[in-house]
């Protein structure tokens, strides 16, 4: 097993490639884009592994905490208020939305949690981001532009490529610097509370773990984790709707996180590649069957969700342990071939 | 001065009662044992006092300070600790993680601390681990620090379980059925290890558990439970030679056992066979109409049965015996296609049926009456029968069970979950009636059900005899059972160890009593009178101990023991044995 | 505008609607243990394949506008829809479900929001995502002989209520009764209820567990289609995505009825349709009623949920 210090260094090295991309490819406005917003769904999918992967609460709202945040900071934009201010209001924002919906976690939990947050999510979505009663937060039919902005003197909107890059790094940056606090915490005591009420409830609560004091901690850590991307979110389109952060958009961040590997924060860089890179590949994916196969093939946008679905279906049946989770089985089943000494057997194994 | 003291406990799920006003004391330093057969109410009282479930009335004390009010983590870090009869150890975090956690819940430590790595929280994060290693080392599991929970073997996650209980430096543990799960060497070991545990921790303990032989030796004082009341309390040997006890753990009252032949006779048996070959003759056939070879089977990574070797023959009657957790329970359902057997075969009729489901099974002519009868509460006794045509019954009539069991008739438009459980167990078993099957197995008919009921469902036994049904039976109520039966299968620790004739065996009280009270061999080591010096002791030094007297003291106390008495009380024993160990 | 009464009635009819949506859902929890987040999205397709059959085929008839009008092309369409939920059910059942036997509750959830996202954006590239599509009418007025307001009756002078929307409360409320007589009577509903109680218990009466599993998916698949065919017939405006989330309304209805009770299902049903509706009345919010159905979801939640720590783990 490599160490606690390894893992974080191959991590953040691995980050650190990821952000020299832009400078190795020409990079477009579309490649720009596509990497920022990369990284603000890499916090969405961060947020499920987290709350689900380690404390073990599904939730079906992750895109409505983002969507609280982005609203919020871009409607105190509009307002007249500086960036960062707004988005720390915005991701403070995400992380009581998020103690508000632990309330009921608190006595539910499995499935029940799933209804209440699918509701949550849908709720919101009807309601809080579409709804004209809520014009002064969700900007009216037409949603915030938001333009002109700067953080630490970087002019940010992603109108060219250079303000898209620099954006990029800037959240990237915070990602790796959110993923280590979180690493550090899946491995401190906190962590282990987490994962210990994930486990096995009955063990953590009689064990001394003030189940209450964790859930409404992970919920609201959880929300603030998706109000992060959220509030990056303005910057990276120039403007928000409520398109990005409805019902079906919450749906798909939990199932991407489900299909990467629920349990491991590389699914969130994963799944944040996924999110950001299959949509514009879709056309050239296009180009290249219509090319192959002498005829017009269109290839919709759509294909991206049924693709997603598809892969989550046929992950759980056979895969439980995610792409992640069973690649790192693989691999680590091939360094350290399997010990049969006291018939230990590889997670994914014993599962199935 | 008791640590733990619970008065007048009541509980009661959907209107059944789970206990019934139960008063314990437990002292300080003791190792208090519970038992009681199935469904006596020992994982609820248990539940009730970890703080998982709330009692409908009565008070617990701990330490003179009520707790009743409090949520789980407030009484753990008062300091009551528990193991799970089901294991709830974290399975995807390694040993020491599972260690670790109980430690830093008990010191305040903040998110943000550990987010950063404030080297507040760094210090406290060694410390836990030096703590928690310090626990493993002392009860020997060190070498497996850093294996997931979940990969371990059961003998090994008991263990760890206890360690990760003691390291919340809890002043009482609630041990719940300890070695369910494990063999004999395990067992063995287990019991070493709470004593030494008791010893160096200086914990009390509140044990569970089926396996007599471990509750016997490792306890100081039992308290016997039996549905959802106390029947019994006092010492070891005391407790086991409680008619009362006995009766709950072997069943009714005895019949004369030497008089066997008309109890046989009464079971259209002509003349009581003396010999397995002279049975077999008897039988008039060879073939085995089941047949089960090196059977291993259990559930997730618990393996339950190792190895098991039995056989029905037509038209016989078998029956199964033994203490709690000996495998009985899994073997039916390993053969009747519940779960999946990991190694073995199964046989029936000639044909394998190794690993076929269920369904299957039934419909070549194989009925299981599982424990807890397998009815649906929510249909009526006629839809109940109804339902009998998917076991391949091929009569639409139910005159047959309506015959056998004419109360049926009565309340055939009544809902099975209404009916008394004596009455469901009449439906469960009109199906074999209706259905015919070769063979039939029942697991703990006569569980919960009062011994004269009891006493008329055995009776229907012979019904199924009279059709040339084979019965395979899994009783509680060995007596009983063995009056019935051709041939039994004694159950002990997940494999057959004994086989024989069921009027033999029924004589045969030693084999019977170290099947389920603990082996013979284990009744004599604790078999030592107890002296009133001895009684008078108990008290005064089990806590004198516990609470770190000057060690002068502490051996003074160990030689007046000593002088006294040096085969006593098994505590004092254990004390003593510790003490020379150290002195050396 | 509108009157009390006549927002009454539209909100009973909603609720029509929603109890039919929640019986599909009913039937499959009770019998598999599967919570179905895909049951408004089963119950689109199959509605969107009774459309496009009119729309794209217009069976029997020579344009699409003509299929609309005719019965017999709406009889073919709907029986069309009716064999592809049936199929679905099949599907589903035996390609997907029967394999997660003994995985966790909350996985079997799981894998219907991926189910969801597969129906949802195939519909959605296989008949469009315009937000506008042609009602499937039964009782078309284009066929009235006089007037405009026949195939409709007066409940008092100004509150009408059309055969359409009388159709869907007798459409409820006889599915849930035949389908609790199918559940009460038959051998095989004997079977789906004792295999709801103990499927351990049931496959060792030699229940076949898998034949009632698919006939429960199938049963689900199916009334979630006729809950999707009346909506539209009602002239509401639909599209994949409001037929889809209308399993938020249908999960609250269900959770009134505890997830098992088909008659509670069906009243829990009615109230929220009225719930959702008369609100209105006096606020004028169209995001509105999806509050309103997460808040009975709470509230019902909250009042049923077990306190003890025990039997939630379990």
């Amino acid at each position: 097993m490599i160490g606690r210090n390894g893992r974080i260094a191959a991590g953040l090295a691995a980050l650190a490639l990821l952000g020299a991309v832009p400078f190795l490819a020409s990079f477009s406005l579309e490649f720009s884009g596509a990497a920022a917003v990369a990284v603000l769904y890499g916090f969405a999918v961060l947020s499920v592994v987290i709350l689900t992967g380690y404390v073990g609460q599904f939730s079906l709202c992750q895109a409505t905490f983002m969507g609280i945040s982005a609203f919020g900071t871009a409607a105190l934009v509009n307002h007249g208020w500086a960036y960062l201010p707004a988005a720390g209001v915005g991701v403070t924002l995400s992380f009581l939305l998020g103690v508000l919906v632990a309330l009921p976690a608190l006595r539910l939990s499995g499935i029940l949690l799933a209804v209440v947050t699918a509701g949550v999510a849908l709720s919101f979505d009807y309601f809080f981001f579409q709804d004209n009663a809520f014009s002064w937060f969700n900007g009216g039919v037409s949603g915030w532009g938001i333009s002109g902005q700067t953080i630490f003197g970087q002019q940010l909107d992603g109108l060219s490529p250079e303000h898209l890059r620099t954006l990029f790094l800037i959240s990237l940056g915070i990602f790796a610097v959110v993923a280590v606090l979180v690493v550090n915490i899946h491995d401190s005591g906190s962590g282990r509370r987490f994962r210990a009420i994930r486990d096995s409830e009955v063990a953590a609560a009689t064990m001394g773990v003030d189940l209450t004091r964790y859930k409404l901690l992970a919920f609201g850590l959880s929300a603030a984790v998706a109000g992060i991307g959220g509030a990056i979110y303005p910057l990276v389109q120039g403007s928000v709707t409520q398109s990005p952060f409805n019902f079906f958009y919450s749906l798909q961040v939990a199932a991407i996180a489900v299909l990467m590997g629920i349990r491991f924060i590389p699914a969130a860089t994963l799944g944040g590649i996924f999110i950001a890179f299959t949509p514009p590949l879709l056309p050239r994916l296009q180009d290249l069957a219509s090319n192959v196969l002498h005829q017009p093939i269109e290839i919709k946008g759509l294909w991206f969700q049924l693709v997603l679905g598809t892969l989550l279906v046929v992950q759980i049946i056979l895969y439980p342990d995610g792409v992640w989770g069973d690649a790192a089985h693989r691999v680590m089943a091939l360094i350290n071939p399997p010990q049969t000494r006291r018939g230990a057997k590889p997670v994914a194994a014993a599962r199935r | 001065m008791s640590l733990l003291s619970v008065k007048d406990l009541a509980i009661a799920f959907g209107g059944v009662r789970a206990l019934g006003g139960v008063d314990l004391e437990l002292n300080r330093g003791e190792i208090l044992g519970l038992i009681g057969p199935n469904g006596a109410g020992k994982t609820t009282l248990f539940n009730c006092i970890s703080g998982v479930l709330i009692p409908d009335s009565g008070s617990i004390r701990f330490e003179d300070q009520p707790i009743s009010g409090l949520k789980p983590h407030e009484r753990a870090r008062l300091g009551i600790a528990r193991t799970f009869q089901n294991l709830q150890l974290w399975g995807s975090m390694s040993v020491l993680e599972n260690c670790k956690t109980p430690i830093d819940a008990l010191s305040r430590r903040n998110i943000f601390a550990d987010a950063v790595r404030l080297p507040g929280a760094l210090t406290a994060e060694r410390t836990a681990t030096e703590r928690a290693r310090a626990v493993l080392h002392a009860v020997n599991l060190l070498e497996y620090e850093n294996e997931l929970a979940a990969d371990l073997p059961v003998g090994i996650q008991r263990r760890v379980e206890i360690a990760r209980a003691l390291c919340m430096r809890p002043k009482l543990i609630l041990l719940d059925e300890p070695a369910s799960g494990l063999d004999a060497a395990e067992t063995d070991a287990l019991a070493e290890l709470l004593g030494r545990v008791r010893d160096r921790f200086q914990v009390s303990m509140l044990l569970v558990d089926h396996d007599m032989s471990l509750v016997m030796r490792a306890c100081h004082y039992i308290y016997v439970l039996d549905f959802g009341e106390l029947i019994s309390t006092g010492r070891p040997e005391k407790v086991r030679e409680d008619p009362k006890v006995i009766a709950a753990y072997l069943g009714e009252t005895k019949e004369e056992p030497a008089q066997p032949a008309s109890t046989v006779s009464v079971n259209g048996r002509d003349r009581e066979p003396d010999t397995l070959s002279d049975l077999r003759a008897a039988a008039g056939s060879n073939t085995a109409l089941l047949k089960v070879t090196g059977l291993n089977a259990g559930y997730g990574h618990i393996e339950v049965i190792r190895d098991v070797n039995l056989e029905v023959r037509p038209g016989e009657v078998v029956a199964c015996i033994g203490a709690n957790g000996a495998g009985k329970t899994t073997t039916l359902r390993a053969v009747s296609g519940v779960i999946r057997p990991t190694k073995g075969r199964v046989t029936f009729g000639g044909a394998d049926i190794t690993g076929r489901s269920a369904e299957s099974i039934v419909r070549r002519g194989m009925v299981h009456i599982p424990q807890g009868r397998g009815l649906f509460a929510k249909l009526t006794v006629e839809e109940t029968l109804q339902l009998a045509h998917y076991s391949g019954a091929k009569v639409a009539s139910f005159d047959v069970a309506y015959d056998a069991f004419p109360v049926l008739k009565q309340r055939r438009n009544q809902m099975v979950g209404t009916l008394s459980g004596g009455q469901q167990q009449m439906v469960a078993m009109a199906r074999a009636l209706v259905v015919k099957p070769k063979l039939l197995l029942i697991d703990e008919m006569s569980q919960g059900l009062a011994p004269t009921v009891v006493q008329q469902l055995f009776e229907r036994i012979s019904l199924f005899k009279e059709q040339g049904i084979a019965i395979f039976l899994v009783e509680q109520f060995v007596d009983s059972a063995l009056a019935v039966a051709d041939r039994a299968y004694i159950f002990e620790q997940g494999s057959v160890a004994h086989e024989g004739l069921a009027s033999v065996l029924r004589r045969d009280q030693a084999v019977l009593a170290s099947a389920y009270l603990g082996s013979a061999a284990e009744v004599d080591a604790s078999k030592a009178p107890a002296t009133e010096a001895d009684a008078a002791l108990r008290p005064q030094m089990l806590e004198d101990l516990s609470v770190k007297l000057p060690a002068e003291l502490k051996r003074a106390l160990q030689e007046r023991a000593e002088r006294e008495n040096r085969n006593t009380d098994e505590l004092v024993l254990e004390m003593l044995g510790a003490g020379k160990g150290s002195e050396q | 505008m509108v009157l009390f009464e006549t927002s009454l009635v539209a909100g009973v009819v909603l609720g029509g609607i929603f109890a039919l949506a929640a019986l599909g859902i009913v039937v499959v929890y009770r019998v598999t243990g599967v919570l179905n987040f895909a049951n408004g999205a089963m119950g689109m397709f199959a509605t969107f394949v009774a459309w496009w059959t009119l729309h794209v085929l217009h069976p029997l008839v020579s344009t699409s506008a003509e299929a609309f009008k005719s019965p017999a092309s709406i009889a073919v369409a709907i029986g069309l829809a009716l064999v592809f939920a049936i199929a679905l059910g099949l599907i589903l059942e035996n390609l997907i479900f029967r394999w997660l036997r003994g995985r966790s509750q909350l996985i079997k959830a799981v894998i219907t929001v991926g189910i969801l996202l597969v129906l949802q954006n195939l519909a959605a590239l296989l008949f469009g995502t315009s937000s506008y599509h042609e009602p499937i009418r039964f009782f078309d007025p284009g066929r009235c002989s006089h007037g405009t307001d026949c195939f409709s009756i007066h409940l008092t002078d100004q509150v009408v209520m059309g055969y359409s929307d009388l159709l869907v409360i007798v459409v409820s409320l006889v599915l849930a009764g035949a389908l609790a007589a199918f559940l009460r009577f038959s051998r095989l509903g004997r079977a789906m209820r004792a295999a709801s109680e103990d499927p351990v218990a049931a496959s060792l009466w030699g229940v076949p567990v898998n034949i009632v599993g698919s006939v429960s998916w199938v049963l689900g698949s199916v009334v979630a289609a006729i809950a999707g065919v009346l909506l539209i017939s009602i002239g509401v405006n639909f599209d994949t995505v409001s037929l889809t989330v209308l399993v938020v309304d249908a999960l609250a209805a269900a959770l009134i009825g505890g997830l098992v009770s088909l008659p509670l299902t069906v009243l829990g049903g009615f109230i929220l349709g009225i719930l959702e509706t008369l609100p209105r009345l006096w606020v004028p919010s169209t995001g509105l009623p999806k509050v309103i159905a997460v808040g009975v979801i709470l509230a019902v939640l909250l009042i049923r949920s077990e306190r003890s720590l025990l039997r939630r783990s379990a």
